[in-house]
């Protein structure tokens, strides 16, 4: 096979993706100035001996992996996404979307991970269609883990009000997974798919699985602590309704869900906390 | 105890090989002396501790006493140690201080000699050379941990606590610091100072890195949380509890552990294979790792061997929530082993607890499936007892009494020793009292007197046989149980109450006289008692009986003045306006609700008393000031769905504006917009409940015109939601779903009343609304039910007839035909209710006999039916047919035949299907 196509082309970077490294299948790597890709074949501008930088092409079968830097846009987006700015996070991840999509097919390709993350903005901005059109463009392969798919698969159902579907998908994805991550989020989407139901019990039975059982999973805390403020206000608890609020603001103070908090339950907001 | 290893002599060895190295043509001396050397490195680094020894020895033994020979001095005593010869090592190490005082070595030897000692059991001299070494920075921390350990050993663990206080004065970046920590922490345990041991643990858990050996850590923790749990600590224990890593965390936490260090041990082999030359630089390094990686793999073969212990771990860390009165959090912990553990011997208990947790916030659905679940699974259970006995007292919470009863007989007798036996077998006699099953409420009350004489609730079951005899219409009885109560129990709670009900007695038998007597004394022994008002209004009634109307008057007015609750004031105030009435006192009638309605503006029973006072104005020609002050109140109260009595009045609105409207010439069409004006506050859009009830304002105005009212009705049930209508509109609305045969949405009107107005005066419209639809759906016991309770457990007023034929047809449905035949005997035989309820009852006394084959008393009732109560021609109709049929089993075709005849003469019956039915069955009749 013909590993690497040595050109000496010299190109301006306009487009092309700052310095990475490309590890081959054979172990070699080697460091890139900027990346392009053109069909089959990955072009790395690399530094030559004796100053000035050249482009040598490289099959995409041959690459193992390529370590690009994590985009910033990544976290700022999710930022953004947390603090409910969805429009802002949406431009942020189109920022790392464009330019790695040529990329999306090789590990380390940070595509997947904010087509992920716009999925999930457009689900958490209502916007469940545009959500449902977008998450098939995502290839279960270019994931690491594959669930994460199937995890917005469901919360897009319980959008949409399938609620039995998605509850069968919930449960289905917590039977066969490791990741604590994706677990909490699973039982985030059954409170909201139960709560949908008009089941107050059930929501909050699985809204506080994740504060009860994943306290290492913050991030889902503020999802999980508002439903279960919700659910408990259902069932009329109001002991209950309040702890989860008072979590909620005191340890996730920015979270939208806290902001959500203040305006839904203003008589429950502890008095230090108004 | 730890050997000292390649690692810690690394260096020293390096440099002693490398000095060794012949650099002049070889002497054969020499050679043999490196020789010698060499293979007692090279044994000392496979672990061969006597081949470095006797190696180490000779070389001793033959060379002279030079610089060079320093490590060998040195390795001689590491190998001693390792070799277990602790004795042998200190004199080696001590030895090795002799000769090289200045040594690169010594302050190492100096450790190591204290290390020996440690392991030769000499503490005292060990703690004398290791107190000096702690204030050198490069072995403080190892000489603190060897210092406590020292104090281990000698069997005084609180001596240990000062130098790993020490060590962690400065927190935890070490690994000897981190094993410190683990060592600390059941110090501060076990000598009671959990608070300090957690704080340990928690510091420790910020660093897990640096953790050896973490099973430690989950062992400690785990003890912890027990020992904080113990002692009430809660919080504190959770927060144990959450240190503890479950089985695939801990192998993953092992594995990774093993990974780096296998890691670190390639990259020392490759760094072996570019520089050859260092082999005894590497080796030491090589060795230590291999046997770190070993003894790792070991432990993570240990870890894949021990038990799964979630399940023991969520059970504590749900019952830390529990008790902390977090109860869905101990429920979420509780499922979680029955939903990842349900094999696990927890997962039972867990189940239960679910139950008792679920009972505790008052979900007692949720609770009762729990309890019932883990019967099911776990008949013969450890905690079966408190599971029935949960069940029986959840029924008992949801007022379900028939349940509860049969749940507590159940538990009574599968549990005969169950330490809830008192208390269950009172709760039994209690509910088989609030049934109304007097006679089985004596029965239970006294095998429980006897066999709890001492129980605290002695005496109320003592004083509840003597109710149960009065309650029962034994008088006789429940007198002589009533004073046998006041002279054992002169002081007891009962006392009060048990002269008003001798009293009561005394009423039954007429004697007033005595009645007047006793609750005189009554009032002067208990002034300001809560029951004065029913006492004063029992009073009233013996004073009315004897026609002593002016005192009846005063006490019924004291009675409803005196703080009674807005039962016995309205009967009070009921019967004072019956004798007022009669004496035709208007202007008194309008004064005493006047007075009532301005002390009491908040009370209940203001529209009622509203009512009475427009009822008196008009009475007094003053028709008009009686519609604008009734307007007025009704006005006031129109939007709030709780005040019941708002309907009643505006009936009487409607009625006196109707007439008045008569009187002065108003259209009829202008009657209904003017009451709708009477009725809103000026400038105030009417809410829901308020919109409803000009509907129905609109439809009394409208008596004689049953379709037009009909439509109303129509309109207040379909437009609006149970919780803006009032007890009589939901009542009214549910019964209007039956009549056009849809329960589906009459449904949620009856179960709203039930749910909401438990205290209504039209309750009994969603027992008997409710308990029809179980009916039409076949679920006879539920429609038995919920029949049975609205005969006998709610205040029945308009739905009585309805809820006592049905419970009598559910009987007879469920074939019970006994109990059903008393039933249909009772409705036949009360004269107020004469009419289609007398017919159906006499039909279904037909039916009772029917199913018994007795064809012929069956006939008897059925002829009684089309006899007469010829009026109701369904019952009619049926009545013929099943009349005929019955002489058909008899075999008397003759009779059957005329009896069918008799019905096709009928010609009102003919639009009903037992028209055709019996001109089919006398076609097919033999012929005589």
């Amino acid at each position: 096979m013909k590993a690497a196509v040595p050109i000496c082309l010299f190109f301006a970077s306009l487009g092309l993706l700052p310095a990475q490294t490309i590890v081959l299948k054979n172990g070699q790597e080697i460091s890139a100035e900027s990346l392009r890709r053109s069909g089959p074949t990955v072009f790395a501008r690399i530094q030559v001996a004796g100053g000035g930088s050249g482009e040598v092409g490289h099959a995409a079968a041959t690459i193992e992996r390529i370590e690009f830097p994590r985009p910033a846009a990544l976290a700022e987006a999710e930022d953004l996404r947390v603090s409910g700015r969805f429009d802002e996070a949406l431009k942020r991840l189109a920022s790392v979307i464009d330019p790695s999509a040529p990329f999306r097919d090789l590990r380390g390709s940070w595509w997947a991970p904010a087509m992920l993350k716009k999925v999930r903005s457009l689900l958490d901005a209502g916007r469940g269609k545009e959500a449902e059109t977008t998450l098939p463009a995502i290839p279960k392969a270019f994931v690491a883990d594959a669930d994460v798919i199937d995890l917005l698969r469901a919360d897009i159902l319980v959008q949409k009000q399938d609620l039995a579907e998605a509850d069968a998908l919930y449960d289905a994805i917590r039977k066969r997974t490791h990741n604590d991550s994706v677990a909490a989020q699973s039982w985030v989407g059954t409170g909201t798919s139960r709560l949908a139901a008009q089941d107050a019990e059930g929501a909050l039975l699985a809204f506080l699985r994740v504060p009860v059982l994943y306290p290492a999973e913050t991030n889902t805390h503020p999802a999980a602590l508002i439903g279960s403020a919700r659910a408990a206000a259902a069932l009329g608890d109001q002991t209950e309704a309040a702890a989860a609020v008072e979590q909620l603001v005191t340890a996730h103070p920015s979270s939208v869900q806290a902001a959500q908090a203040r305006r839904e339950f203003p008589t429950l907001i502890p008095s230090n906390e108004k | 105890m730890k050997a000292l290893t390649w690692r810690s002599l690394r260096a020293a060895l390096f440099w002693a090989a490398s000095v060794l190295v012949p650099t002049a043509p070889a002497q054969d001396a020499n050679n043999d002396l490196f020789a010698l050397f060499n293979s007692g490195m090279q044994a000392f680094a496979a672990g061969d501790w006597a081949g470095t020894i006797s190696a180490f020895e000779t070389v001793i033994a033959r060379a002279e006493l030079t610089p060079q020979m320093e490590p060998v001095y040195f390795t001689i005593g590491a190998a001693y140690y390792n070799s277990g010869q602790f004795e042998k090592a200190a004199t080696a190490f001590q030895t090795y201080q002799e000769k090289f005082p200045k040594g690169a070595q010594f302050t190492k030897s100096q450790f190591a000699l204290a290390e020996a000692w440690t392991g030769a059991k000499q503490f005292d001299s060990a703690r004398a050379v290791l107190t000096p070494l702690e204030s050198n920075p490069s072995l403080r921390e190892d000489v603190l941990v060897a210092l406590a350990r020292v104090a281990e050993l000698e069997g005084d663990p609180q001596k240990a606590i000062p130098p790993l206080e020490r060590l962690l004065a400065n927190g935890i970046s070490s690994r000897s610091a981190a094993r410190g920590a683990l060592q600390l922490a059941p110090l501060y345990a076990a000598t009671g100072r959990d608070r300090k041991a957690l704080e340990t643990l928690l510091l420790l858990e910020k660093n897990t890195s640096l953790i050896d050996n973490i099973v430690q850590l989950n062992t400690t923790a785990l003890q912890l949380g027990d020992s904080l749990f113990n002692q009430g600590e809660f919080e504190s224990a959770l927060a144990a509890y959450r240190m503890v890593r479950l089985r695939p965390q801990l192998l993953a936490f092992q594995r990774e552990r093993i990974a780096r260090m296998q890691d670190e041990l390639a990259k020392l082999q490759a760094g072996l294979r570019a520089e050859p030359r260092r082999a005894p630089d590497f080796a030491g390094a090589i060795s230590a790792l291999r046997s770190g990686v070993a003894e790792s793999e070991r432990l993570l073969g240990d870890f894949e061997k021990l038990p799964d212990f979630a399940p023991g771990l969520y059970l504590r860390m749900g019952r830390s929530w529990y008790e902390l009165g977090r109860r869905w959090q101990a429920i979420v912990l509780n499922r979680a082993i029955q939903d990842d553990y349900p094999d696990s011997p927890e997962a039972a208990t867990a189940l239960f607890s679910e139950a008792v947790a679920f009972a505790d916030l008052g979900r007692l659905d949720s609770a009762d499936q729990a309890a019932e679940s883990y019967l099911a699974k776990h008949p013969g259970g450890s905690f079966a007892g408190n599971a029935s006995f949960l069940r029986a007292s959840i029924a008992l919470q949801r007022d379900d009494l028939e349940a509860a009863e049969r749940l507590f007989s159940g538990f009574l007798q599968s549990h005969p020793k169950s330490a809830y036996r008192e208390t269950a077998s009172f709760s039994l006699a209690q509910i088989l009292f609030g049934l109304g099953r007097y006679d089985e409420a004596i029965a239970t009350l006294g095998a429980f007197l006897q066999e709890f004489p001492a129980s605290p609730s002695a005496e109320d079951a003592e004083y509840r046989i003597a109710l149960a005899w009065m309650f029962s219409g034994d008088i006789e009885t429940a007198v002589q149980k009533l004073t046998g109560y006041l002279s054992k129990y002169p002081s007891g709670r009962y006392v009060a109450d048990a002269r008003y009900r001798l009293a009561v007695c005394e009423f039954g038998a007429a004697d007033h006289e005595k009645v007047i007597e006793m609750t005189r004394s009554w009032e002067s022994d208990f002034p300001g008692h809560a029951q004065l008002p029913e006492l004063l209004s029992l009073r009233a009634d013996s004073l009315a009986a004897l026609d002593r109307t002016d005192e009846a008057l005063a006490a019924y007015r004291a009675a409803a003045e005196s703080g009674a609750s807005d039962e016995v004031a309205g009967y009070a105030f009921g019967e004072a306006t019956k004798i007022l009435r009669r004496r035709g006192d208007w202007p008194v009638i309008s004064q005493m609700y006047e007075s009532f309605v301005a002390a009491n503006p908040e009370s209940q029973l203001v529209p009622t008393a509203v009512f009475w006072i427009g009822r008196a104005r008009a009475a007094t020609g003053r028709p008009a000031e009686a519609i604008a002050f009734i307007a007025e109140t009704a006005r006031r109260h129109i939007g709030d769905p709780k005040r019941e009595a708002v309907e009643q009045l505006l009936t009487q609105l409607a009625q006196l504006t109707a007439r008045e409207d008569k009187r002065s010439g108003v259209p009829p069409a202008e009657s209904a917009s003017r009451l709708e004006t009477l009725l809103s506050a000026p400038g105030e859009a009417p809410n829901e409940t308020a919109e409803a009830r000009l509907l129905f304002a609109r439809g009394e105005l409208l008596t004689a015109q049953k379709a037009s009212r009909d439509d109303l009705r129509k309109q207040i049930a379909e437009s609006f939601e149970p919780p803006v209508l009032s007890p009589l509109l939901l009542g009214q609305a549910g019964d209007y779903f039956i009549e056009v045969g849809q329960p589906d949405r009459a449904r949620p009107f009856f179960e709203f009343l039930q749910a909401n107005y438990p205290t209504s005066s039209v309750i009994d419209h969603a027992y008997a609304g409710l308990a029809r639809i179980a009916y039409d759906a076949g679920d006879y016991e539920k429609a038995l039910k919920l029949y049975t309770a609205g005969t006998e457990r709610i205040p029945a007023n308009l739905k009585l007839r309805e809820l006592t034929l049905g419970k009598g047809r559910t009987l007879l449905a469920l074939g019970r035909l006994d109990e059903a035949e008393k039933i249909f005997e009772q409705v036949a035989s009360i004269r107020e209710w004469r009419g289609e309820a007398t017919a159906a009852s006499v039909f279904s006394l037909g039916e009772v006999e029917r199913l018994r084959g007795n064809w012929s008393k069956a006939i008897a009732y059925y002829q009684r039916v089309y006899v007469a109560y010829q009026k109701f021609l369904p019952w009619v109709a049926k009545a013929y047919l099943l009349s005929g049929e019955a002489f058909e089993k008899l075999g008397q075709s003759a009779e059957a035949a005329n009896t069918y005849r008799e019905l096709l003469r009928n010609e009102r019956l003919t639009a009903f299907p037992e028209f055709a039915e019996a001109r089919a069955r006398l076609q097919n009749l033999p012929p005589p």
